[in-house]
């Protein structure tokens, strides 16, 4: 699967592509909903902390943290340590507590080099990039598909459910290219 | 007329590169700079298209967006319907062609129509052609035919060429239609002197600006104008340094067509014909610096190919050296078109005469006109227009203002020509001003409506405010940008030393104080004498022969035809506007509407502004659906969604479907020269004698964990969910609080209080919806509900060696019956895949469902197909799996669940707890509803088989039952098909009363042209047509039986 989604993003025969669009290495990606007084354990214990901040994310050694809604959040660490942390989140944070539920599989993620994010993005997401600064995520429509929009130093990150992955790159591709 | 190029006038001309084009099946040549419009003209080509009703023959009126005669059909580069001439940028290989003729525009047969008029008035088609109610099929395909102006042609080009992968593909096909959203501080639309001054005070202060202008370059109207030298020069000065700054985004050739909610605008940038952008702009503050549009007279005969706005002459004249006439009669009732004819006849263009509506004339302009030997006809009008077959003479009378109507006092004296040139005023373009929200309100000194108040962040100025000269537009541009940035929380103070930088040098446009911000009305009715930009409305001229005087070019309307309106008692102009489509064409009325209102007022005795003004609407100017929808060519039109084995399915030949929430499903795998129904045969019979494997990723999937899982689950379901043990599943059904089933599924219990549910594909997205409004909304419950459709690949194997293909793919999971029995769950792995399977069944057979991470799924489904290649595995898909649970008797949402039936219509009371408290429709099926829908009707629709008296004729899904008379409906197919496992046809219908009806015979419709699957002797597949019988009806027979046709006892699926 991720050699196919690689092989997707070579240039064409017009050598356009590029465009500083990468595919991400997949991480662990966990979906956590938990009240207040977890979040705050799920601090002490694990050092991560979890922004309160809407349609902000905070990048740790830990693991990121990623504001999905009130109570709501996307942790993404390496998949080296995924499982290791998804077991000690769960055990931390029983049913009737929380949910901790592995979606690592469930999304698909590129980068899109800051230089090229307006031109590029803006082609099919109504966001307005420049305001999006270092730690501001956004949950928008990006070709008419909902994507999760990371904004890190030098590049934005683009998540999309990973059933759209082929949908979405040939989307990129197209707009790359013209 | 002799129309020519003038030999060194035309700034927007590039005369070294010569452009050749197509019009009418005649080759042209013009220049790289030209519109279609200026090369025609300079080509001598007068006819450019016929008119919408009478099919008059119509020259160019216009220069820009306003034009309202001259729509072409594009043929190449890229087809387009209703292109504007005036707009059409002049490209290698352009064909166009007149649209609403034949044979062509000179000579159309269409014309009998103008010689018909008076059968077709306005709002002919509220009184005639309405009887005899028999002849309305006669007379419509007639009136359909000659409606309509152009017709959409679909590119050429394979939808390969098409294809938005392929660059160079794309570009062959000529270029590309795009959408862009882009979000600005302050948005400025229109470059003129306006605009430019707006632009530099905006863009000094490094908030994001956006400049949209319609035009290639800079300018606005003055590159058309007369003297308008200093301030291009400025204009040009100013664009250069407004361009050095990154803050500043200067969109070209874009027409900004809608103003709408929260300071959002569209615009289309047009570069060439077959290369558009669609802007999406959210700005959070607007300058409207859009100018004005010149206002045609009403007299007669003035839509005569050689009428033309004189500011169109002008600009003709200035930006593409054309000469449109060598003769011109000017007819004006105000100062601005004595300026274009004194440059025209600067330039040796002879004045026939200037004709003014007005008595009292300014002193300055006669003594200019006077100097100049031009002769001058104060206070007459065009009585009479010779223009067969070209434009030769006006008639011009003399008239007088008698009991407050104009009427001719004297006789009519001729002037040859071979140009009328018009100006009845201007109106500002308050489109977009009013699309806003905005409020207009007639200003009497200007005879034109102007913007009143705002309601968004939106600043008019200049001409579009009411201000017609350059200093006049460039103060209120200042000033506009000026209130833009201070509304954007700049201080006023920053702006005075910065102001006086940016004057031009070759004349001082006044710099606006801080306390003049606001000081801008026009409206003040002071009588400075004489004040040159007064004029003299002249809405109703003296017709003494009655022949046409056009107020909306676009669609035909006259002056008799608003009389008519008025007549007939509809004074609102809303109505006028209704009844005689005035302002409706495709020209909006951006030339007709005031002069349709101030007639209107004319003729009821009113003014202008009691008349008020129609609404406004988006788009501004036409804009195509290609550039609105420019994928629709291409896979990329809408999102598909592929699961992880897609891949495996492309490769091994499958047909694949788009089905629900846009996934990309398997249909069948034929394999060489096999039709479908064969297919899907040999497919079934895997399934019911060895196994099938087959993709159903796209379920929905939805974990629900908390402290009130219990309880919130046995609400939504109408099972009871909290009875489960851990590992263990139902079938459960969702209702919605009507009782309706919304959705069903299985539940799984993998833990205390947490759960796993699947929905149907097409209803994931709107489950989740409706659990998180439960959770959010309804109930505020304490639970965590999470779609995980994303996260698992599902692949199913099915038959009754499904169990034997999962251990020898190889599995810690034990399979048989007592250890993994039905509707149950483990987690192991399979394949040496972490895995859950569970043992559900949609097919009637032994079947496990078997999750695995996503990435996993290829490399799962791969392993099981490897290992069951010895046990006879087919792959099977989506058209195999709709027989198997038809003859199983399992409902599928949208077929049987069509959004009305209730649990009992469908045969499953066994699913619904009524011993429960409550859960979500449950009041809805105990009600005593009176009404013959009511869930406890006796004549609903209930869920029986059929089977077809013939048993290889296949029904219709959607069939009718119908009455023994054949008169009433009694219910429909859900689902039918040739059965391979019982050698005949089935059927799944909705019966009214059907379950009081087994061993009836009914009645199903047979479709025109429905295919009958029959089988010879040797059992090979043959089809038939059956075609309707003598009374439009065919019917067949069937007999109602249980809708179960397989494994009544469930045994097989259970074992």
């Amino acid at each position: 699967m991720a050699d196919s989604i690689h092989n997707m993003l070579e240039p064409n025969s017009s050598g356009t592509v590029g465009a500083g669009v990468e595919i991400l290495t997949p991480p662990t990606l966990i979906d956590l909903k938990a009240g207040n007084e977890v979040a705050e354990k799920i601090r002490e214990l694990n050092s991560i902390v979890l922004p309160t901040v809407p349609n902000k994310w905070v990048h740790q050694a830990s693991a990121d943290a990623i504001w999905i809604g009130p109570n709501h959040w996307l942790i993404r660490l390496p998949e080296s340590r995924g499982q290791a942390m998804l077991k000690r989140l769960q055990k931390l944070i029983p049913a009737s507590v929380g949910a901790a539920t592995d979606v690592s599989a469930a999304y698909t993620g590129v980068t899109v080099r800051r230089d090229h994010a307006i031109a590029l993005l803006s082609q099919g997401c109504p966001l307005d990039f420049f305001l999006m600064n270092n730690g501001d995520c956004a949950q928008s429509i990006l070709a008419r598909t909902s994507v999760l929009i990371l904004c890190t130093e030098k590049q934005f990150e683009v998540w999309f459910e990973q059933s759209y992955t082929n949908y979405m790159l040939r989307w990129l591709n197209s707009r790359i290219a013209q | 007329m002799n129309s020519a190029r003038h030999a060194s006038i035309g700034s927007s001309l590039n005369r070294q590169v010569a452009v050749s084009f197509e019009f009418n099946g005649r080759r042209y040549t013009g220049f790289q700079g030209d519109t279609l419009a200026s090369a025609l003209l300079a080509n001598g080509v007068r006819v450019i298209a016929r008119s919408f009703k009478y099919h008059r023959p119509r020259g160019i009126l216009a220069v820009g967006v306003e034009e309202p005669n001259a729509f072409v059909q594009v043929l190449s580069p890229q087809p387009e319907p209703l292109a504007l001439a005036t707009t059409l940028k002049l490209e290698p290989g352009l064909r166009a062609v007149s649209v609403n003729c034949y044979p062509g525009p000179r000579f159309d047969i269409g014309a009998l129509l103008g010689v018909l008029h008076r059968l077709i008035p306005a709002g002919f088609y509220y009184k005639t052609f309405k009887s005899p109610g028999r002849g309305w099929p006669v007379y419509e395909p007639i009136i359909r035919r000659l409606a309509g102006l152009g017709v959409v042609r679909v590119s050429t080009s394979s939808p390969a060429q098409n294809n938005p992968d392929n660059t160079n593909n794309s570009k062959n096909a000529g270029g590309s239609q795009r959408q862009k959203f882009a979000h600005c501080d302050v948005l400025i639309v229109g470059c003129g002197p306006t605009g430019t001054a707006a632009a530099l005070i905006a863009a000094q202060k490094g908030v994001r600006v956006i400049i949209a202008d319609c035009q290639s370059i800079a300018g606005g109207s003055l590159p058309g104008e007369c003297y308008a030298g200093p301030a291009l020069s400025w204009i040009k000065r100013s664009h250069e340094s407004i361009k050095q700054q990154d803050n500043v985004q200067y969109l070209t050739d874009t027409q900004v067509f809608g103003f709408y909610e929260h300071g959002f605008l569209t615009a289309l940038q047009k570069n060439s014909p077959n290369n558009t952008c669609l802007w999406k702009i959210r700005a959070r503050q607007v300058v409207l610096a859009t100018g004005a549009i010149e206002r045609p007279l009403v007299f007669p005969d003035n839509d005569r190919p050689g009428v033309m706005l004189a500011s169109a002459a002008l600009a003709y004249l200035n930006q593409y050296g054309v000469i449109c006439g060598r003769r011109v009669v000017v007819f004006c009732n105000n100062n601005s078109a004595y300026h274009v004819a004194f440059q025209l006849h600067d330039q040796g263009i002879q004045i026939a005469a200037i004709v003014d509506t007005r008595s009292h004339l300014d002193p300055d302009v006669r003594s200019c006109a006077i100097s100049r030997g031009i002769v001058i006809k104060p206070g007459s009008t065009i009585v009479r227009v010779s223009a067969w077959p070209i434009l030769k003479a006006v008639g011009i009378a003399p008239i007088s203002c008698v009991n407050g109507k104009q009427g001719m006092v004297g006789a009519t004296e001729e002037f040859s020509c071979d140009l009328i040139a018009v100006s009845g005023g201007w109106n500002p373009s308050v489109h977009l001003h009013s699309q806003s929200g905005g409020q207009v309100r007639y200003n009497n000194r200007l005879a034109c409506f102007v913007p009143g108040r705002t309601a968004q962040a939106s600043h008019s100025a200049g001409a579009s405010n009411g201000a017609f000269n350059v200093e006049t537009c460039i103060d209120d541009g200042f000033r506009a940008g000026r209130d833009a940035l201070v509304a954007l929380g700049h201080k006023t103070k920053d702006f005075e030393l910065s102001l006086s930088q940016q004057s031009p040098t070759e004349w001082a446009p006044h710099t606006p104080k801080a306390d003049e911000t606001k000081k801008t009305d026009k409206d003040t009715n002071a009588t400075t004498n004489p004040d040159p930009l007064a004029i003299e409305p002249c809405w109703h001229l003296p017709n003494p022969r009655k022949h046409h005087g056009f107020v909306d070019f676009a669609n035909d309307v006259t002056q008799d035809d608003l009389a008519l309106a008025l007549t007939e008692g509809y004074e609102s102009v809303e109505l006028v506007k209704r009844y005689t489509t005035a302002g409706m064409g495709p020209d909006q009325g951006r030339t007709a509407n005031v002069n349709v209102i101030g007639l209107v007022a004319d003729l009821t005795g009113r003014t202008p502004d009691q008349v008020g003004t129609t609404t406004f609407r988006p788009p501004f100017a036409p804009v195509s659906f290609g550039a609105i929808a420019p994928s629709s060519h291409t896979p990329l039109i809408r999102p598909i969604r592929q699961t992880p084995m897609t891949g495996w399915h492309v490769e091994n030949d499958a047909v694949m479907y788009e089905s629900g929430a846009g996934w990309q499903r398997p249909g069948y795998y034929p394999r060489a020269h096999e039709s479908m129904a064969t297919t899907v045969e040999r497919e079934c019979l895997a399934v019911r004698l060895k196994a099938g494997i087959y993709d159903s990723s796209p379920l929905g999937k939805i974990e629900i964990c908390g402290p009130g899982a219990d309880d919130f689950l046995d609400r939504v379901y109408t099972c009871r969910v909290s009875r489960l043990k851990p590992g263990r599943g139902r079938y459960g059904l969702m209702l919605r609080e009507d009782g309706r089933l919304l959705d069903d599924g299985v539940v799984f219990k993998l833990g205390e209080n947490h759960y796993w549910l699947s929905t149907t594909s097409g209803n994931a997205d709107v489950v989740v919806a409706w659990l998180e409004y439960l959770r959010q909304v309804v109930w505020h419950a304490p639970v965590f509900i999470t779609s995980v459709t994303g996260q698992w690949a599902n692949t199913v194997v099915c038959g009754p060696l499904s169990r034997q293909i999962i251990e020898a793919t190889g599995t810690d999971i034990p399979l048989d019956v007592k250890a993994f029995p039905f509707m149950a769950m483990s987690y192991g792995n399979v394949a040496d895949l972490p895995a859950r399977v569970f043992r559900v069944s949609y097919t009637g057979e032994l079947s496990y469902e078997i999750n695995v991470p996503a990435r996993n799924g290829r490399a799962l489904w791969e392993a099981l197909w490897s290992a069951g290649q010895s046990f006879g595995l087919q792959a099977i898909g989506s058209e195999a799996n709709h027989v198997l649970r038809t003859e199983k008797g399992y409902i599928s949402i949208g077929h049987e669940g069509d959004g009305m039936a209730l649990p009992s219509d469908l045969g499953l009371d066994w699913a619904v707890d009524q011993t429960k408290s409550d859960f979500i429709g449950k009041r809805s099926l105990i009600t005593d509803d009176p009404e013959p829908d009511a869930p406890k009707a006796t004549h609903r629709p209930k869920l029986i088989g059929l089977l077809t008296t013939d048993p290889q004729q296949v029904l219709a899904e959607g069939s009718q039952i119908v009455s023994a008379n054949g008169c009433s409906s009694e219910g429909f197919v859900t689902a039918s098909m040739y059965s391979p496992t019982l050698g005949r046809s089935i059927a799944l219908a909705l019966l009214n009363d059907g379950k009081n009806r087994l061993d009836q015979l009914v009645q199903v419709t047979v479709q025109q042209d429905a295919t009958v699957h029959r089988r010879d002797k040797a059992n090979k597949e043959k089809t038939t047509k059956k075609f309707l019988n003598s009374n439009g009806l065919s019917l067949c027979q069937a007999k109602v039986c249980p809708p179960i046709f397989y494994d009544q006892n469930g045994s097989k699926l259970r074992g």
